[in-house]
């Protein structure tokens, strides 16, 4: 989308023009749905948690600087709801300060890329407060710093919940690498050669019963 | 903020979950759902802390609406003075007398007059020439006013013919007034000679400490304003209370006698009320599609009631009430925890809220209480009560029903000080 058509949608959702507000919600509903999608636990969460970031977005325009990219304006304003989104539970997780975080061995992963839709599943498999932390860490860069201070947790806590979640995500990984490494074809044979002793004791039975 | 160190998962799933907007297909379902959010955002915007300019707003109503009661009450004794003071002097046919010599100054028939005899005392003509004039004869403030002044300063100038011209005036003008006010008084005043009740207002002078005695009654009626603190423990549930969740209560409320038996009183609440429900109760504008097994909701809510009582039954230091009347729920926090116990790979979803709806007088009160005075000042309060609401309450728009007992206590507390 070119510039003059965005200012064109902004000044329209500003004037609270309903199909201004359906263009530019369509036009930054990937980008968005993107990053809810990786804080929520599942796509409906994802959605609810989206629109309310888009609600924000409607009500606050007249606060937007044109200065800075708007895409980079939404996407903080979805980063947010979605951490407000989880921030209650995210202190029921503490279990102490680790400092191992940084110490999981990942040189043992494999060199596959991940599809997104697997990457997506695995992140959402892990608790809430799990997540978060890796999300903010991994993905958005944040310090544990930040983090505790954003989330209202330690920073103990931050790299407690920050190791935790590359533990979990570390086995789900090898898992997915361990199923994939089932040879093609070797589940089929197993299929046939039952099918083919049923049908042999079958046959059998029906032989001794005449 | 940081560069993430080169951990080789972090950059797996960076790399894997950055610029990935094209994997998410728009669906017009979600903005079937944004519209529904956008429909209602005039009433669901959140500015933080809105909801205490609402709360002032209604408190400062209800102190102008007591305020002007309390006002009409103090104005109302003023004009029963005369009705006192007449019935103690019309005994002694000192009608005449007493009004141009009560310190009230009420019973004054014609303002004209009064204003003349104040302005110019020795003037007695000029009195009678404006007794006609009916413009002057409009205000009764003023005819207290002025003619508070008259004893003193004119009320040995005043001839007889003046006086007896009041007299007259009072006849024929006031006659129908007085008789509004106290029938027997003017009864027996009508025949009073009005030149002896000349005589008679030099020599007898209204009795102060009579006075005080008449006015006893009418200090009394003075609406008494009580200031109870309450505590309750309730039942939260939603259409019943099958599944019910115990929440607490704390408030302070102010209330007004209005008559013997009749009251009011608004204050406010702060309730925490936890409750359970199932997905088809909770009335969310997003419905997802997996619906969740269970709701677990735990609300803080500010409760404003205003309600109004009615006092069954007195004896002794023990009383009963009955009261009614609405409740304005203000949401100040609300937490849900949805649950999918069939979908074990579902994890519960959290979804809180801070400053969400407000339902104003949108849960009716149903309430009896039990008050047993231990002092003058101070009366301990039982109350049982029941609130259902008229209106969804919360983000589920829940049929969320309260039912509790509250205890607490009630300050008397006299806004004119004690009574004289």
């Amino acid at each position: 989308m070119g510039e003059a058509e965005l200012h064109r949608l902004i000044s329209g959702c500003l004037q609270q023009n309903r199909h201004d507000q359906k263009m530019l919600y369509k036009a930054f509903y990937g980008f968005a749905m993107s990053i809810c999608l990786r804080y929520a636990g599942n796509r409906y969460e994802a959605a609810e948690i989206m629109n309310q970031g888009f609600l924000k977005v409607f009500t606050n325009l007249e606060k937007y600087n044109a200065d800075r990219p708007f895409a980079a304006w939404i996407g903080r304003i979805m980063m947010n709801t979605s951490v407000d989104y989880y921030r209650s539970n995210l202190k029921a997780n503490r279990t102490g300060e680790l400092e191992l975080a940084d110490n999981i061995a990942h040189d043992d992963l494999p060199d596959q890329k991940l599809k997104y839709n697997d990457l997506i599943d695995m992140i959402q498999r892990l608790p809430n407060a799990y997540r978060t932390v890796f999300n903010l860490f991994a993905v958005e860069g944040y310090s544990h710093e930040e983090i505790a201070e954003m989330l209202g947790i330690s920073i103990g806590t931050s790299k407690s919940n920050l190791f935790k979640a590359r533990e979990k995500l570390k086995g789900m990984i090898m898992n997915a690498e361990s199923r994939a490494d089932i040879k093609p074809g070797e589940g089929d044979f197993r299929i046939v050669t039952i099918s083919a002793v049923s049908i042999g004791v079958t046959v059998l039975i029906n032989t001794i019963m005449q | 903020m940081k560069r993430p160190d080169e951990n080789k998962l972090d950059k797996l799933f960076k790399d894997g979950l950055t610029g990935s907007e094209n994997h998410v297909p728009f669906r017009e379902d979600d903005w079937q759902a944004m519209e529904k959010l956008l429909d209602k955002k005039p009433e669901r915007k959140v500015i933080a802390f809105r909801w205490m300019y609402y709360a002032s707003g209604i408190a400062a109503m209800l102190l102008l609406a007591v305020g002007m009661f309390l006002l009409i009450r103090k104005n109302k004794p003023s004009t029963q003075p005369p009705k006192i003071v007449k019935q103690k002097i019309t005994p002694n046919n000192n009608y005449k007398l007493e009004t141009n010599n009560d310190p009230s100054g009420q019973q004054l028939p014609n303002p004209a007059a009064s204003l003349s005899a104040n302005r110019k005392v020795p003037g007695g003509q000029r009195v009678l020439s404006r007794n006609s004039n009916p413009f002057l004869s409009l205000s009764a403030a003023r005819i207290g006013r002025y003619h508070n002044k008259l004893p003193k300063s004119g009320s040995a100038g005043i001839t007889d013919s003046v006086q007896a011209t009041f007299s007259d005036s009072i006849h024929k003008k006031q006659e129908p007034i007085l008789l509004a006010i106290t029938k027997p008084a003017i009864a027996d005043s009508a025949h009073t000679p009005h030149k002896d009740t000349a005589a008679a207002m030099a020599n007898k002078p209204m009795p102060k400490e009579t006075e005080k005695k008449k006015l006893k009654p009418i200090v009394h009626s003075r609406p008494q304003v009580t200031l109870s603190i309450l505590a309750a423990p309730d039942v939260n549930g939603v259409g019943s209370f099958g599944r019910s969740q115990v929440g607490t209560n704390f408030g302070v409320l102010a209330g007004v006698q209005l008559t013997k038996k009749l009251a009011i009183s608004t204050g406010v609440a702060y309730a925490i009320k936890p409750y359970d429900t199932y997905n088809a109760d909770y009335n969310s504008s997003f419905q997802p599609s997996v619906p969740p097994t269970n709701i677990a909701a735990n609300c803080k809510v500010l409760d404003i009631p205003v309600n109004v009582s009615y006092q069954l039954f007195s004896r002794g230091r023990d009383a009963f009430t009955v009261g009614t009347g609405l409740s304005s729920y203000l949401m100040l926090r609300e937490r849900y925890r949805f649950d999918y116990a069939l979908n074990p790979e579902m994890q519960p979803f959290n979804l809180n809220i801070t400053n969400g709806s407000r339902h104003w007088f949108g849960v009716l009160n149903l309430n009896v209480t039990y008050q047993r005075q231990l002092n003058n000042r101070f009366n301990l309060l039982v109350q049982p009560y029941y609130k259902l609401p008229l209106t969804g309450i919360g983000n589920g728009r829940v049929d969320l029903r309260s039912a509790g007992v509250a205890v607490g206590a009630s300050f008397n507390i006299n806004p004119f000080g004690k009574p004289k």
